[in-house]
């Protein structure tokens, strides 16, 4: 049982752990809202079922699409050149690195995959299949008539965002058509 | 196997090896302390020796050594002997605390396995590394080391967790960073147990009514909640701080010099693991070394023979870690990010704007509530009445916290990246492994200065 003096305390101790409660369940039922929409029956599994809801999902799905593929993958990257937490990293070296190129890096590890200026990509003559992950649409500067490049719609509609995610940059990916 | 029971196991063998390890250390004392304690400091020591196993593995390009089942088989011979050891210790009551904050902590555990990597710096830090540990024999084979590409990443980091990770990787054959997650939230729910273990062992005399609600109502504020399954380590060594801090202060009340040496070498080999976390863990791993051996000599004077000669093991044990990275950094031409010169003027004129930010964090009610503000009051009136009453010397009590607050200060003022991006987007994760010690620390002294005042 509580000590005499406990009792004095005891309240403010309790009001202190509702309120902060308060905010915890405003998170669990976010958890909740996720947990409940996988199907653990469903033969895809656990893994491919929740990454279906990660905004790089359809960049998570070319990694594999292109694993082993001789096909040239580039990163487009326009350097905002303006520090900005939630999107770039600086490395001190006067680079920017954006979310984009990270997650490139991770989902395509051990494959180096090239990251280009567009000025860069207007110089290179892309092969039918190579992939182009850019953070601008291409399209909307060079037209796909002339480019050739055909952009990959988003396979899956994001139904979960988590909280507390900062929202990331627009991403595009382009494949060049044609054989 | 699924992956998940595969981590579980993997898990268990963490658990049990770290409990063969603690009460090898403690002694014939091990039946003093009880599971909330027990739990989370042999989460520490266990992966603390299995990461050293691992770096030698990954030094000596030997990690398809890891195989599903060697792990399994480990995993079950360490956890059948550590039964018979955690058995006795298990009582009625902390096991109903640990049943309780679970349950409480239930959702966050549960979330960890269903969520995709949130944080992308997280991702570029330990899982691309994990990743690279996965698919590679060792640290000759590795591209992530070799390769310039990848230099944002910060090889210099402690590479313990990324090795942890790949070693789950490897027992189940691929890779799984969803459920990877699970390993990292441990640490989370550990913590919270470590807190109530520690606060109501040595610091408190509160009992569980006030304690529970106060402990959960710090460990379930929005930023740790937002941290502790989101791929970043700061739980994790805060907890390594925990435990050193926790294991410090019950040290500092023990007045049996048998049991203050195996207090004291617990603590330094609990404060090891620190080593193997992050570039700042090899401060914790030092600062363990030294408050340890600083308070063993101060109230003992003079040591034996044999109690050097475990010192000097346990210390061995605990640089063993930074000896064989800092070599194999060497080797591989990896260096740490803190090396340009920085004038004594720019120093100076970063003063300001660090001290202004810490006191603005103190105010960061949407990551902590108010109760950052709470512990600062706390703090500062338990140092004024110790002061005013003369009884500074509790006061020692928040030593690991506050050095190790120098220590990041110091970083600041002589980080060659953008000062004020890494001020501000690191801070608050810092204060996340210090809060916990700063917790422990006013718990004590006010529980001294309460005793002082029985008397």
């Amino acid at each position: 049982m509580p000590h005499r003096y406990e009792w004095y305390l005891l309240p403010l101790v309790i009001i202190l752990f509702v309120i902060h409660f308060h905010y915890y369940d405003f998170y669990t039922t976010n958890f909740r809202d996720i947990k409940n929409f996988i199907n653990p029956s469903a033969p895809e599994g656990l893994y491919v079922q929740v990454q279906r809801q990660n905004p790089y999902w359809e960049l998570y799905e070319q990694s594999v699409n292109y694993q082993g593929s001789s096909n040239s993958i580039y990163v487009v990257f326009t350097d905002q050149r303006t520090l900005d937490y939630t999107t770039t990293y600086y490395t001190g070296k006067k680079t920017n690195i954006s979310e984009l190129v990270i997650m490139t890096n991770y989902f395509f590890y051990p494959r180096e995959i090239p990251t280009i200026s567009f000025k860069q990509l207007k110089n290179i003559t892309l092969q039918p299949h190579d992939l182009i992950i850019a953070d601008m649409n291409i399209n909307a500067y060079i037209p796909a008539t002339q480019s050739g490049l055909i952009r990959l719609s988003a396979s899956v509609k994001k139904q979960h965002v988590m909280v507390n995610k900062k929202f990331e940059d627009p991403y595009y990916l382009f494949v060049k058509g044609g054989l | 196997m699924s992956d998940t029971l595969t981590l579980v196991m993997m898990s268990l063998g963490l658990y049990s090896t770290g409990i063969l390890l603690y009460s090898w250390l403690i002694g014939s004392f091990w039946k003093k302390h009880d599971l909330l304690i027990t739990l989370p400091v042999s989460w520490i020591l266990g992966n603390g020796f299995w990461m050293l196993i691992l770096l030698g593995l990954a030094g000596a390009n030997l990690l398809p050594l890891i195989t599903l089942s060697r792990v399994v088989t480990i995993s079950l011979i360490t956890t059948l002997v550590a039964l018979f050891f955690i058995l006795r210790v298990v009582r009625l009551i902390p096991l109903l605390i640990v049943a309780l904050t679970v349950f409480i902590l239930w959702p966050v555990i549960e979330h960890a396995s269903h969520s995709y990597l949130i944080e992308w710096d997280a991702v570029a830090m330990w899982f691309l590394k994990a990743k690279s540990w996965y698919l590679s024999s060792g640290i000759s084979d590795n591209a992530l080391y070799t390769s310039s590409h990848y230099l944002y990443s910060e090889r210099s980091h402690a590479i313990g967790v990324p090795l942890m990770i790949s070693a789950f990787y490897r027992s189940i054959g691929h890779v799984n960073d969803q459920i990877a997650q699970l390993y990292l939230v441990q640490y989370y729910v550990l913590l919270t147990i470590a807190l109530l273990g520690f606060l109501k062992k040595q610091s408190t005399s509160l009992s569980w009514f006030t304690l529970w609600p106060l402990v959960l109502f710090v460990m379930i504020s929005p930023s740790y909640i937002r941290f502790a399954a989101s791929g970043y380590l700061d739980i994790a060594i805060a907890l390594v701080i925990t435990g050193v801090t926790g294991l410090w202060l019950m040290l500092c009340t023990t007045v049996d010099r048998k049991e203050s040496l195996r207090l004291a070498l617990l603590t330094i080999v609990v404060g090891a693991t620190a080593s193997y976390l992050k570039n700042e863990g090899m401060v914790i791993t030092a600062v363990s070394v030294l408050a340890t051996l600083g308070w063993y000599l101060t109230a003992y004077r003079r040591l034996t023979g044999t109690e050097w000669g475990s010192f000097i093991v346990a210390g061995l044990y605990a640089s063993a870690g930074i000896t064989i990275w800092q070599q194999m950094k060497r080797i591989y031409g990896i260096s740490i990010y803190l090396g340009e010169h920085i004038s004594a003027t720019t120093m100076l004129s970063r003063i300001k704007p660090i001290l202004f930010h810490y006191l603005d964090t103190l105010y960061n009610t949407s990551g902590f509530g108010i109760g950052l503000v709470l512990l600062f009051i706390t703090i500062v009136i338990t140092i004024t009445v110790s002061l005013v009453t003369r009884q500074g010397k509790h006061l020692t009590a928040y030593a690991i916290p506050l050095i190790l607050l120098s220590s990041y200060t110091g970083v600041y003022l002589i980080t060659p990246l953008n000062f004020s991006l890494q001020l501000t987007s690191s801070f608050e994760r810092l204060l996340l492994q210090l809060i916990p010690a700063f917790l422990l620390a006013t718990g004590y002294v006010v529980r001294r200065l309460q005793l002082s005042n029985m008397t």
